[in-house]
């Protein structure tokens, strides 16, 4: 057995130092189905591909030992040789195929910041994009005040992780750093897992997803917003985000009411007005898809997320009120998510060869994630009083959190937040969607949900009215 | 030969909710499975469990799964061919 590295002990302010990390194994394998989606995302996107970077902040000063330097150093070593992921590379070799390196041994930097504000240093952090052949995918910083680390700050490269994986890392970097241990790891590592892909059982479950995708890219309409309707703003894409107070109160209301998930009811209320509003008479719309649901995978610190497909059939009939969509959407989302497991290489042959077959490009540019992690049953709860869905109402925000050079969709809308509130962010290609309309499809999703709980469903009918402007 | 039971179903069901719902519980109850608080994310393990067990294929956007409480499961997995 060799012997245990020495962790560094000093740290000077600002300069990395490099910690020591050893002991794993090391290979070369291809691309998992949820890596190879997330490269095409981050190509498609480059240079602006920073806008894939995970950050996640940390607090450690506020209980227990203080922790200094060795301790938080002895825990990242710990945390690099657990996690293969982090100790991966993605190369692409002359021939343009794409794999990836995994490594035993290497150095990663800390930096440590004296005073620093955290949420500063991780704006710097995730700010800029990954070398992915040359860098790890992953950048640590601490802050130190009154002699004690406070703050570790991470950066994750969307290659070594999803939404769900960085919950984990953070979790097992708490657990390292205060015992010393994070108890056993998860049995899957994104190397085996790509060999299971690759092998002939894999093959079959990418082929069982696909034949429903196919059966989605068939009906669908060609796109959800194909009309240009404005001069790009600049720069061209917009996020809009809408706080509310209410949202989380009737998204549970109508779950149980209706025994359907939150989930479901904020993408059915965004697919009917993207629908209603172009006068489609289905929307198509990309979920993303955790891929957890196997219990060997749910720990593992690696992007297993990928679209999924929902096609929700708007009916014939325009007195359906908006809560008569639910029945027949939650199946069809849970059937899309179910289908979620594809290699995109394949994914993208069958668009290809439909669109020709239809004779135009067949894309949704059009997606959705839910980024809450929790997975619970909506707890049903005292229908509030008449007053208190307007008060609520009363304090919802809308503004713009960002903008971005270039983003490959049209539409993207993402959830987050908690029982207390909900931000709903859509972020939205200017040329299809003018700033006016992106706030009016955040206020319209905020309409459709809160009415149908707790007043009137609107109709399919009504509901291009919910998106006029309104100052 | 024989064919998967209610006790045998049950099992499966609150398996896949982590035992949050659970075997009694199941085996009292008429109504669907998503009124007793089996998520979204129970649903796709259960599906996985179904076919991995009886080598079977679910669709999960057959609203009988919804719907129809645990009976109707036992029923919709004896219709797909599934024998133990």
């Amino acid at each position: 057995m060799t012997a245990p590295l020495t962790a560094p002990r000093t740290a000077p302010a600002g300069e990395p130092l490099p910690v020591p990390f050893t002991g794993g194994r090391a290979g070369e394998a291809p691309l998992t189905w949820g890596q190879r989606a997330i490269w095409h995302a981050i190509r498609r996107t480059a240079p602006n591909d920073h806008y894939f970077n995970l950050g996640r902040v940390l607090p450690l000063a506020d209980r227990g030992t203080p922790v200094d330097v060795p301790r938080l150093t002895t825990a990242l070593t710990a945390l690099m040789e657990r996690h293969e992921s982090l100790r991966t590379r993605v190369v692409t070799d002359y021939e343009g195929d794409t794999r990836q390196q995994l490594h035993a041994t290497g150095t990663i930097d800390l930096t440590v910041h004296d005073d620093a504000h955290p949420d500063a240093l991780l704006t710097e952090l995730v700010g800029r994009r990954f070398d992915y052949a040359e860098e790890w995918p992953v950048r640590f910083a601490a802050v130190r005040s009154g002699g004690r680390i406070t703050h570790v700050v991470l950066a994750l490269c969307h290659l070594a992780s999803d939404g769900h994986g960085a919950e984990v890392l953070v979790r097992d970097l708490r657990l390292l750093v205060r015992r010393g241990s994070a108890g056993p790891a998860c049995p899957d590592t994104p190397y085996d897992l790509a060999h299971r892909q690759h092998s002939p059982a894999g093959r079959r479950t990418s082929a069982a997803s696909l034949a429903l995708w196919e059966r989605g890219l068939r009906e669908v309409p060609p796109t959800m917003f194909a009309r240009p309707v404005a001069e790009p703003s600049t720069p061209r894409w917009w996020q809009g985000r809408l706080v509310s107070a209410a949202l989380p109160r009737a998204v549970d209301a109508l779950a149980a009411r209706h025994r359907v998930s939150g989930s479901t009811v904020l993408l059915t209320a965004a697919a009917a007005l993207v629908a209603a509003s172009q006068g489609h008479p289905a929307a198509a719309v990309m979920p993303i898809a955790g891929n957890r649901a196997g219990a060997d995978r749910h720990n593992l610190v690696s992007t297993l997320s990928q679209d999924a497909l929902f096609v929700l059939r708007m009916p014939d009939d325009p007195a359906t009120t908006f809560t008569g969509l639910l029945a027949d959407a939650w199946p069809a989302a849970l059937a899309g998510y179910r289908a979620a497991s594809y290699d995109p290489a394949d994914c993208d042959a069958l668009r290809e060869r439909v669109s020709r077959e239809r004779g135009t490009e067949i894309h949704p540019y059009c997606c959705f994630n839910d980024m809450r992690l929790v997975d619970r049953p909506p707890t049903a709860r005292p229908a509030p009083d008449a007053a208190e869905p307007a008060e609520l109402r009363s304090r919802t925000t809308l503004d713009f959190a960002s903008k971005e050079e270039l983003v490959a969709c049209r539409y993207c809308v993402h959830v987050s937040g908690d029982s207390t509130a909900l931000t709903v962010t859509l972020m939205a290609d200017t040329v299809y969607l003018p700033p006016p309309a992106i706030h009016a499809q955040l206020r319209a999703i905020e309409e459709v949900v809160v009415s149908s709980a707790f007043g009137t469903p609107p109709t399919l009918a009504q509901l291009p009215d919910l998106l006029e402007d309104r100052p | 030969m024989s064919v998967p039971g209610r006790q045998h179903l049950a099992e499966l069901v609150s398996r896949a909710t982590d035992h949050t719902v659970g075997v009694d519980e199941l085996l009292a109850s008429t109504e669907p499975l998503t009124a007793l608080g089996v998520s979204s994310l129970s649903l796709l393990r259960l599906a996985d469990a179904l076919e991995a067990e009886f080598g079977i294929v679910i669709d999960l956007a057959d609203r009988t799964l919804y719907t129809a409480g645990l009976d109707g499961l036992v029923t919709l997995v004896r219709d797909l061919g599934a024998s133990v």
